[in-house]
């Protein structure tokens, strides 16, 4: 058959934007975690794996130990408040479906910044929480929620919800309603024809969605930073110093090169899940 | 039907969605071992009634009963009632063996004996060295035996079936109607099937219910469906009909429906069958094989024969038949057809034609559509 337009051409725009902003700052960021910092800060470009053995030191390995359990808990967390979510909103009417799917996404309207400092108003000594307990009388003190690690799941949680959703509400959609009839049919509860039909045919959607929800959890660093107030650590935080403020970017790349491994291991996990279910 | 004995009672069965009115004080009786048709067009609610029976939806009002026992309120994992559905509902990442084993394993046996039994229904569907595929790499008509499989292993009391033929092209269509029936003598469960096409449940089913507006219009074996439909839309329902349409007369002892054109003789065992009075509306309804086409010869006297005069429109050749279209001198359109085994009537098209049928070949009914008092009146 005859292709009516080249794919360069479609492809094109996309590709070159793509080199400019995404492939080439990355090769570049690789090439300097190969180098060295010199005395000032200045990159001297000489190769050393040293920055990636740096990675090792217990104080390194204790922040990416407790960026990956907060990630993992703000995953876990996201899936059992999105699963049900999602799967409510695939059980009402065509209207309902999309005015719920629009309240999802309402927050994506506000930068995640600035939601974030919407938390901490919340969150304050001086803010809304601490008010409310004081004004039912449950406290005399006023309180601040802030700067521990569960100011910091709750302002995770809250941003990367809607990306757990979406893709569960998209695979529990896609799901053939008569298959839970026919596992209802053949004698299988509710309970167990969600755990031996409706869960593992939406396991895509699972996997998809914890992905979306791990990987930028992991490297965010605004929400310790605000929320965390300095106080709690997350790799993000890390590498963030590393470049403004150690002024060590050889090593700073390395630790974003380090947090690529893993994303890139979960990503193919993710698609060994998706050939896996694909195959039936 | 020897020895019938009631297995399915639905009684007084009404069931709303919004404004529409699904099931409108239906009420039916099913036997052990039958094989039943819910016929009629779509939106008729043929298939929410199966899925009252499935227990996928609840009556507003009125009762299901099984063997004498209230299933009204049952859950469907509890009925020993199973279904095969239209898209035939496999679990796509399971194999046919595991498909088949599913509902096997919710009663907890023993793995020997579910791996006795999904073997055995294998064998039954003729599938036995497919086990280990997913049901991605079936044909339409592979898929639809291993539902089948899956319902029938359960061994249950009903088994269900929701258009099982539509998604088959139409050759293995009719080759699984006979596989069906083969099937059904097999295993001796009840086979209570859902279908729009008249011809499928004519030809499977030993009763139908044929159903409009959430209404039992009749319930009878294929033939007296054809032979003596209880009203107007059964007759056109049911097989091809030719309508005459007018009013019920008795003179001097011989009844006859007066058209505006014409006036047929009735016999007289039809008005008693369809409980219709002298002045009633009524029509008569003569299948396209009972009547006869000639060419018009002058006065034509043969006493037992209706008669009606028109223009010959079309003359199909189908084989097994012959099929005429005729229009009559007051436009109404006509069908008939002749055995393709005798000669051709001398008739040409544009031309014309009388056609006539005995008087005892036609049927009457009430001439509004869900009229006759036999309407509700159940098997």
């Amino acid at each position: 058959m005859k292709k009516l337009v080249s794919p360069l051409v479609l492809l094109g725009p996309a590709l070159t934007w793509l080199g400019i902003f995404l492939v080439l700052p990355l090769a570049l960021i690789f090439v300097y975690s190969f180098f060295q910092r010199g005395a000032f800060g200045q990159i001297v470009p000489q190769f050393t794996l040293g920055n990636y053995m740096r990675l090792f030191n217990p104080t390194v390995l204790k922040v990416f130990l407790n960026s990956l359990r907060i990630a993992s808990l703000v995953t876990v967390l996201a899936l059992l408040l999105g699963y049900p979510t999602a799967y409510f909103i695939t059980q009402q009417s065509a209207r309902w479906k999309n005015t719920l799917l629009v309240l999802v996404i309402l927050p994506f309207w506000t930068s995640y910044l600035i939601r974030t400092y919407a938390w901490i108003v919340l969150l304050n000594r001086e803010g809304v929480l601490s008010r409310l307990l004081i004004s039912l009388g449950l406290s005399r003190e006023p309180i601040s929620f802030l700067y521990n690690d569960t100011a910091i799941f709750i302002g995770l949680l809250y941003g990367y919800l809607p990306f757990m959703v979406l893709p569960l509400y998209s695979s529990i959609e896609r799901l053939n309603p008569e298959l839970r009839e026919a596992s209802f049919d053949l004698g299988a509860t509710p309970l167990k024809t969600f755990l031996q039909v409706t869960l593992p045919l939406t396991l895509r959607g699972v996997v998809t969605g914890a992905i979306f929800v791990f990987v930028p959890s992991l490297g965010n660093f605004f929400v310790p930073e605000l929320l965390g107030g300095g106080q709690r650590f997350m790799i993000g935080n890390m590498i963030n110093n590393q470049f403004l403020k150690a002024r060590d970017w050889p090593y700073g790349s390395a630790m974003a090169f380090g947090v690529m491994a893993i994303v890139l291991i979960l990503l193919l996990f993710q698609a060994w899940i998706t050939r896996r279910t694909e195959q039936s | 039907m020897n020895g019938w004995r009631e297995l399915i009672r639905v009684e007084n069965v009404v069931k709303r969605f919004g404004t529409t009115i699904a099931a409108d004080h239906v009420s039916l009786s099913i036997g052990e071992g039958e094989f039943f048709a819910l016929l009629g067009p779509s939106g008729c609610g043929k298939t929410t009634l199966l899925r009252m029976l499935a227990g996928f939806e609840t009556p507003d009002s009125g009762a299901i009963l099984l063997d004498g026992k209230d299933l009204t309120n049952v859950k469907p994992w509890k009925r020993p009632v199973n279904m095969m559905f239209q898209s035939y509902a496999l679990f796509p990442h399971m194999t046919v063996y595991d498909n088949i084993a599913y509902g096997l394993r919710q009663e907890g046996l023993a793995a020997a004996e579910i791996e006795r039994r999904v073997r055995q229904v294998l064998e039954l569907i003729g599938l036995p060295e497919l086990a280990k595929r997913k049901p991605g790499n079936l044909s339409g008509g592979q898929r639809q035996r291993v539902a089948l499989a899956r319902a029938i292993v359960k061994q249950p009391r009903v088994l269900l079936l929701d258009e099982p033929l539509a998604a088959l092209d139409r050759k293995l269509r009719v080759e699984m109607r006979l596989e069906l029936k083969r099937l059904q003598n097999e295993v001796g469960i009840a086979f209570v099937f859902v279908t729009h096409d008249q011809e499928e449940a004519l030809s499977m089913a030993d009763r139908a219910a044929v159903m409009r507006s959430g209404k039992i219009m009749q319930v009878g074996t294929p033939e007296e469906l054809y032979n003596t439909p209880a009203n107007l839309y059964v007759a056109q329902f049911i097989g091809e009909a030719n309508v005459f349409a007018g009013r019920l007369q008795n003179s001097q002892g011989e009844w006859r429906l007066v058209t505006n054109a014409n006036a047929y003789r009735v016999p007289s065992t039809e008005v008693q069958r369809s409980g219709l009075t002298n002045g009633e509306d009524a029509a008569v309804v003569v299948r396209p094989e009972r009547m006869v086409i000639e060419p018009c010869e002058g006065e034509q006297d043969s006493a037992p024969l209706n008669r009606v005069f028109g223009r010959l429109l079309e003359i199909a050749y189908l084989g097994n038949a012959r099929n005429f279209v005729v229009e009559t001198d007051d436009g109404q359109r006509l069908s008939i057809q002749t055995p393709a085994t005798e000669l051709a009537p001398p008739v040409c098209v544009g031309e014309s034609v009388c056609v006539g049928w005995k008087v005892e070949s036609g049927i009457l009914v009430s001439a509004s559509e869900n009229g006759g008092g036999k309407a509700d009146e159940q098997a």
